[in-house]
C-alpha cells in the first residue's frame, strides 16, 4: 500500500537539496511578508535564517522524539512534513509539536482524550488543549489530510522473517541477534530526513545490512541471490548505492550543537507572526471577533426566520 | 466571516510549494470563491449531511458529505480521520471513491464552526432507494450482479483488514453504469491487535447476533452478516429483520435463524449479554422455508442460509460465497445498468418514501459518536 499511497506520492524528495530548497522557500516567503519594510541587514538581524530555523528545528524534534519514546516510538512524524512548506516563525514547533502528537495518537488508534493527553504535560494543562485543539485542524489542513505514515519498523520485521525462512533456515536466533542493531539503526534514522527520501523498507534493509556488518556477518548473497533474484545487474547497483546513502545519512549526523539554541528561540519570540501566537494579543482578539461573528450570524437567521414566518402569517389572513 | 459560503479546497495535487501567497487569501465577502455548488441534498451520513453538488469549473458532479465540527471536545472526529484514512488507503472498483477534502479556509481560531466536507464521486442510487420503488425490478441475473459486486467489495475490504460495521441497504451505492459501491466507512475501522472494539455498531436491524450478545472481539464476519440481510431483502423489497429493541431484533434473528445455544454456536453463552436477553428457546431454524415464497432460486436459498448462519466462526467467508453455486450456474450475473437506464432520477432511502410493510419503528441507528458528558465514556465507544 505504500506504493499506491499519499507518501511514496507527495512526502517523497529526491535529496536533502530538495527539502532545504524548500524550507528555504518557506522562510523567504515568511521574510517577505513580515519584512516589507526592512533592508537586508534589518531582516537578517531580526528574522531566523534558514539555518536557523533548521538548527531550532532539530532541537524541537529532539524533545518530540523523546516524548514520543514514553508511549509508541512509531508514531508518525507528522512535523517533519509540515515544516518542509512553513516556516518556524509562522507556527511556533511547541505549539504544532504537541498538536503533531495527538492527531498521530488518534490517527494510530492510540486512544486517549484530551484530557488524559494533556494529563501527562507539566503546566496549564488547559492551555495546552486549546492549543492542541486550536492548531488540529490547522495542521490536517497543511498536511493535505496526508495522515498514513509507513514506517521502517514494519518492514524490518519482515526482512527478519524473510532471512529465517529463506536464507539462514534452521538458524533462528543468529537471525534475531540482527535485530538490536537493526532496529536501533532505524530509531536513529527516525531523527534524520531519511524518511523523507527514501522508502521505509529501504531504510529497514539499510538497517538489517549495517546490523549483519557489526556482526560480522555479510548479507550480500542474500541481497543479490534472494532478495533482488532476477533483477538486472543495473537495479541491484542502483539498491546497493541507495543503501549506502542511507547508511551514510544516518551515521553521519551532525551532533546538535546545544549552546547555539538558546539564542535563536530568543530570536524567536520578537520574529514570529503574532497571529498564531495563541498568547498574543492579536490572536486573542481574533479568537474572540469569531465568536462574535457567529453570534451575529445566528442573530441574523433568527431575524431571518421571523419574517419569514410573519410573512406566512400575512398571507394566511390575506394581507399583501 | 464564512459560514454559509462553500469551501475552499486544496487543487490537491502534491506537496503545495507555496510561492504564490494569494493562494493563502481568503475572499470573506465573494460566495462564489468556493469550488462546489450544492444542488440538493441527497441523504444523512453517520455524521453528517450528504449533498449532491457540481464543481464549478469542470462540472463534475460530486458527493459532498459534511463532517459536523460544532462542540467537539476531542477536536477533529475521531470517525472521520478513521472515514478519511481507510479511504485514502482503499481504491477498488467496488469502494466509493474519495476525491479530496475541503473545508472552510483553515485558522487557528474558527475550529468551532469549521465545517468538512469529503468529496466523493457521484452514484446516482442507493440499494434501499432503488428497492423502495416498485418500478425497478430486478431479474434473477441482476440480483446476482449485485451481489457479486457486493461481496466482491467485501472480499476487497476485507483483505486490507478493514471492518465496514455498518452494512446496510442505503450504504450500498449503484451507479447508473451499474457499478456497486460500498459506502459510508463512517463506522469503519482497521482490525488490529487490539481486539475490544465497541459492539454499538450496526444499524439494529442489520446487527448480527454476536454483536447484539455482547461481543467485542469480532470480525469480518459482521459484515458478512449484514450482506445476508441484503441479499435477502433483493427479494423481500423491505429489510427483514425489523426490531424495535435490541431484545425483538435477538428474537426475530431466532425466529428464523433457529434458537441461539451452545450446541449450534458452541461458546455462544460465554458472551456478555447471553444471560441478560432473553434468548428464545426452541425455535427452529427457517431460514430456507421462510424466504422461499420470496426466493425462488434454490441456489440463492443455500447461499443466504450460510450467510445467515448464527455462529460467526462458521459464517461464510466473502471469498468462498463468491464460489459458491449461486453465482456459477445459469442465469449468470447480468449488468444492472440496461434495467438502470429507463429510470431517469436518482433513487436514494433519503428521498424516497418509507417503505415500512411491517410497521416497525425507525431503524435505529447506530451509536453515533457524539460529544458526551463524560470524555471517557464517548471515548470507550468509539473503540
Amino acid at each position: 500500500m505504500f506504493a499506491s499511497g499519499t507518501q511514496k506520492n507527495h512526502w517523497m524528495f529526491t535529496g536533502p537539496e530538495e527539502i532545504d530548497l524548500l524550507r528555504q522557500e518557506a522562510n523567504e516567503r515568511f521574510v517577505n511578508e513580515f519584512g516589507k519594510n526592512m533592508d537586508e541587514d534589518h531582516r537578517k538581524a531580526h528574522f531566523l535564517l534558514p539555518e536557523e530555523e533548521k538548527l531550532l528545528m532539530r532541537h524541537f524534534e529532539f524533545i518530540l522524539r523523546e516524548f514520543c519514546k514514553k508511549f509508541q516510538p512509531s508514531m508518525p512524524k507528522y512535523v517533519l512534513r509540515f515544516y518542509i512548506h512553513n516556516s518556524l516563525m509562522d507556527f511556533h514547533p511547541r505549539d504544532l509539536m504537541l498538536t503533531c502528537v495527538y492527531l498521530a495518537c488518534k490517527v494510530e488508534e492510540f486512544n486517549v482524550s484530551i484530557g488524559q493527553f494533556v494529563g501527562n504535560l507539566k503546566g496549564d494543562r488547559e492551555k495546552f488543549a486549546n492549543i492542541i485543539l486550536g492548531f488540529e485542524l490547522l495542521l490536517m489542513d497543511k498536511l493535505h489530510y496526508h495522515l498514513t505514515v509507513h514506517n521502517p519498523f514494519r518492514p524490518l520485521e519482515g526482512f527478519l522473517i524473510d532471512l529465517k525462512t529463506r536464507y539462514f533456515k534452521n538458524k533462528a536466533e543468529d537471525v534475531e541477534r540482527l535485530r538490536r542493531n537493526a532496529e536501533d539503526f532505524v530509531d536513529r534514522s527516525l531523527a534524520t530526513e531519511t524518511c523523507l527520501l527514501f522508502s521505509p523498507s529501504q531504510i529497514a534493509l539499510a538497517g538489517i545490512i549495517h546490523s549483519a556488518g557489526e556482526e560480522g556477518i555479510s548479507l550480500d548473497n542474500y541481497v543479490t541471490g534472494v532478495l533482488m533474484q532476477g533483477t538486472t545487474n543495473e537495479e541491484v547497483k542502483k539498491m546497493a548505492s541507495q543503501i549506502k546513502r542511507i547508511k551514510y545519512l544516518v551515521k553521519n549526523q551532525p551532533s546538535l550543537q546545544r549552546e547555539l539554541i538558546g539564542p535563536v528561540q530568543r530570536k524567536l519570540e520578537p520574529c514570529r507572526n503574532q497571529a498564531n501566537n495563541p498568547e498574543s494579543e492579536i490572536y486573542k482578539r481574533r479568537l474572540e471577533e469569531m465568536f462574535e461573528e457567529e453570534e451575529e450570524e445566528r442573530s441574523r437567521k433568527r431575524q431571518k426566520l421571523m419574517e419569514e414566518e410573519r410573512a406566512a402569517e400575512r398571507a394566511l389572513i390575506g394581507i399583501p | 466571516m464564512h459560514h454559509s459560503q462553500p469551501p475552499t479546497s486544496h487543487p490537491g495535487g502534491g506537496p503545495i510549494r507555496q510561492t504564490n501567497r494569494h493562494e493563502d487569501l481568503d475572499f470573506p465577502f465573494c460566495p462564489d470563491s468556493g469550488k462546489y455548488e450544492k444542488l440538493a441534498k441527497i441523504g444523512q451520513g453517520t455524521f453528517g449531511e450528504v449533498f449532491k453538488a457540481r464543481d464549478r469549473k469542470t462540472k463534475q458532479v460530486v458527493a459532498m458529505k459534511k463532517v459536523l465540527m460544532e462542540n467537539e471536545k476531542e477536536g477533529f472526529p475521531i470517525t472521520a480521520l478513521r472515514e478519511i484514512k481507510i479511504l485514502q488507503q482503499l481504491k477498488h472498483e467496488n469502494v466509493v471513491n474519495l476525491i479530496e477534502i475541503c473545508r472552510t479556509k483553515a485558522t487557528p481560531y474558527n475550529r468551532y464552526k469549521s465545517t468538512f466536507y469529503l468529496i466523493f464521486e457521484f452514484c446516482e442510487h442507493d440499494l434501499a432507494g432503488l428497492l423502495s420503488n416498485a418500478n425497478v425490478m430486478f431479474s434473477l441475473g441482476e440480483i446476482k450482479k449485485v451481489m457479486q459486486q457486493l461481496l466482491n467489495g467485501l472480499y476487497y475490504i476485507h483483505s486490507n483488514k478493514i471492518l465496514h460495521r455498518d452494512m446496510k441497504a442505503a450504504n450500498i451505492l449503484i451507479t447508473k453504469m451499474g457499478i456497486l459501491k460500498l459506502a459510508d466507512f463512517g463506522l469503519a475501522r482497521a482490525l488490529s491487535h487490539i481486539s475490544k472494539y465497541t459492539n454499538r455498531v450496526v444499524t439494529l436491524w442489520y446487527r448480527p447476533p454476536e454483536l447484539l450478545l455482547g461481543e467485542r472481539n469480532y470480525g469480518p464476519p459482521i459484515d458478512i452478516w449484514g450482506a445476508g440481510c441484503i441479499m435477502a431483502e433483493m427479494w423481500t423489497r423491505s429489510p427483514i429483520m425489523q426490531g424495535k429493541t435490541e431484545q425483538h431484533q435477538l428474537q426475530l434473528i431466532s425466529q428464523l435463524c433457529g434458537s441461539i445455544k451452545p450446541e449450534v454456536w458452541p461458546g455462544c453463552d460465554k458472551l456478555e449479554m447471553y444471560n441478560k436477553l432473553e434468548v428464545p428457546d426452541g425455535q427452529k431454524r427457517k431460514v430456507k422455508e421462510r424466504l422461499k415464497p420470496y426466493v425462488k432460486d434454490q441456489y440463492a436459498l443455500d447461499l443466504l442460509d450460510k450467510l445467515l448462519c448464527l455462529d460467526p466462526s462458521k459464517r461464510i467467508d466473502s471469498d468462498s460465497a463468491l464460489d459458491s453455486a449461486f453465482f456459477w450456474e445459469d442465469p449468470p450475473p447480468q449488468d444492472v445498468s440496461r434495467m438502470l437506464a429507463q429510470h431517469s432520477t436518482s433513487m436514494f432511502e433519503y428521498l424516497a418514501p418509507p417503505r415500512r410493510p411491517q410497521g416497525a419503528g425507525r431503524p435505529q441507528m447506530p451509536i453515533q459518536v457524539r460529544p458526551n458528558q463524560n470524555m471517557d465514556q464517548h471515548f470507550e465507544r468509539v473503540f
